[in-house]
């Protein structure tokens, strides 16, 4: 089931044409609900991804061991990776369950030409939490689905020998109003995707109905940059 | 010509007060120009540039701004080797409490490139602009003087009127170039140099021009609508 929903969320990803965010209304997000559930390893891996993605820009790798305490889920999530354009989801995936160190196995593979980039991932959350939007009493919502955690990545590069340690961060939005059915919904979007927020779907003409309605609070120009729109923080 | 839009001006604060005062709306008149040159920051305003010294609106040699670059860049490589140095070694020792220490310190090493790539960045990005950070810093600044200024003057009241409005097409000199300069000397060369001036105050505070500054049913958000 899961598999199948990020095959869709993969697909929506990839196949959506990239739009301008909903930069037109202007929410004062409060949570009304939250659930952070510790999960072994990432569902997907979007941040590491984007950790890969930042070093094959700097160094020249073969591929990508993604190191974790895998389950079905993220065994078969870097099946999805070649749907992304960035160069390192082409590049093979491999997940390998904890066991040695990541530094145990970056010395078994240094080693001359392009070698492997081991990416951990370990003290993974998903935090669930849905908004109200207090400009719209509460009418307009966001159902935000992040995971998080900690990456360790390694690069038993030759030349230079390098690695990083990140606290990961993606995540999925969906603004809608009243309910999450289609026709009410106002934008979905997904985060990191080439390192940026990317909006998968957005109802346009929608949101200018609801504005007209003054059912949505008109963002005005130049407060605030149209280009932020996210949530608050996400409790820890 | 100018009389009569004087006329018209001073025609339109009746307009606008007379029916506040029927409504039984409080208000209160305040001189927005004098307000906005007690801010303390006003006093960095340089007119020649219109920028504010010493805040991020400034205008950056850019000389200055590739002396930052480089050595930016250094710090950032040197940080680099030694992250580089620190793995190699901790990937030649076998032992976990020494790989331990080395993530330790491979995080701090991350944080600090990090906090030195954003500068860099941004430093990259003023160069790319011949120094001459993007008119949105100054609105920046503009904002929170207006805020600063005009918010405690609302605390007590839902109408805050301009007693004496801009002139639409001059801006004034700040300090000591005001139209209240001229009400009082009656010089023609100091409204000649208040008119001469750039739109540059215009341009950051738009209701400098406008008789009522602030009314309870209406926003106070929009920097750009001072």
């Amino acid at each position: 089931m899961l598999v199948i929903i990020f095959a869709l969320i993969l697909a929506a990803i990839c196949c959506g044409q990239s739009l301008h965010a909903c930069s037109l209304a202007l929410h004062d997000w409060k949570l009304i609900f939250y659930r952070k559930i510790p999960t072994p390893v990432s569902f997907f891996p979007l941040s590491e991804l984007d950790v890969a993605a930042t070093r094959l820009e700097q160094a020249p790798f073969a591929k990508v061991f993604w190191v974790g305490s895998h389950n079905f889920a993220s065994a078969v999530a870097p099946a999805f990776l070649p749907l992304f354009t960035d160069k390192a989801a082409r590049l093979p995936w491999a997940a390998f369950d904890s066991g040695p160190s990541l530094m145990a196995m970056a010395r078994e593979n240094y080693c001359p030409g392009e070698g492997p980039l081991i990416v951990g991932s370990d003290n993974t959350y998903i935090k669930i939490a849905l908004f109200a939007d207090q400009n719209s009493s509460s009418g307009c919502m966001q159902l935000v689905v992040q995971q998080t955690g900690r990456i360790r990545a390694v690069h038993p590069d030759m030349k230079t020998p390098w690695a990083q340690e990140i606290n990961g961060s993606s995540w999925i939005s969906l603004i809608f109003y009243q309910l999450p059915v289609p026709g009410r919904i106002l934008s979905f979007s997904a985060y990191p995707v080439q390192k940026n927020r990317h909006s998968i779907y957005e109802d346009h003409s929608y949101v200018e109905t609801l504005l007209s309605q003054r059912i949505l609070k008109r963002r005005p120009d130049l407060v605030v940059d149209p280009y932020r729109f996210d949530f608050p923080e996400l409790p820890e | 010509m100018r009389r009569c839009k004087n006329i018209l001006r001073l025609l339109s604060f009746f307009v606008f007060a007379v029916p506040l005062l029927v409504t039984g709306e409080t208000f209160r008149a305040v001189d927005f120009e004098r307000l906005l040159q007690k801010h303390p920051l006003m006093r960095k305003y340089d007119p020649e540039t219109g920028r504010f010294k010493e805040t991020k609106s400034e205008i950056i040699p850019v000389e200055k701004l590739q002396e930052r670059v480089a050595s930016i860049s250094a710090e950032i490589a040197a940080s680099e080797r030694e992250k580089s140095d620190l793995v190699l070694r901790t990937m030649n020792s076998n032992e976990s409490a020494a790989e331990n220490l080395a993530w330790e310190k491979i995080g701090q090493i991350d944080r600090r490139l990090s906090e030195l790539k954003e500068r860099l960045k941004a430093e990259q990005s003023l160069l790319e602009d011949k120094g001459v950070p993007g008119y949105d810093k100054l609105l920046e600044i503009a904002g929170q003087i207006y805020h600063e200024t005009v918010l405690p003057e609302i605390a007590t009241g839902c109408v805050l009127l301009n007693k004496l409005p801009r002139f639409a097409a001059a801006p004034p000199r700040p300090a000591e170039n005001d139209l209240r300069r001229f009400f009082f000397s009656r010089k023609a060369e100091i409204l000649e140099s208040y008119l001469t001036q750039a739109g540059k105050i215009a341009l950051m505070f738009e209701k400098t021009d406008r008789p009522i500054l602030y009314s309870a049913d209406r926003e106070v958000s929009d920097a750009k609508k001072h």
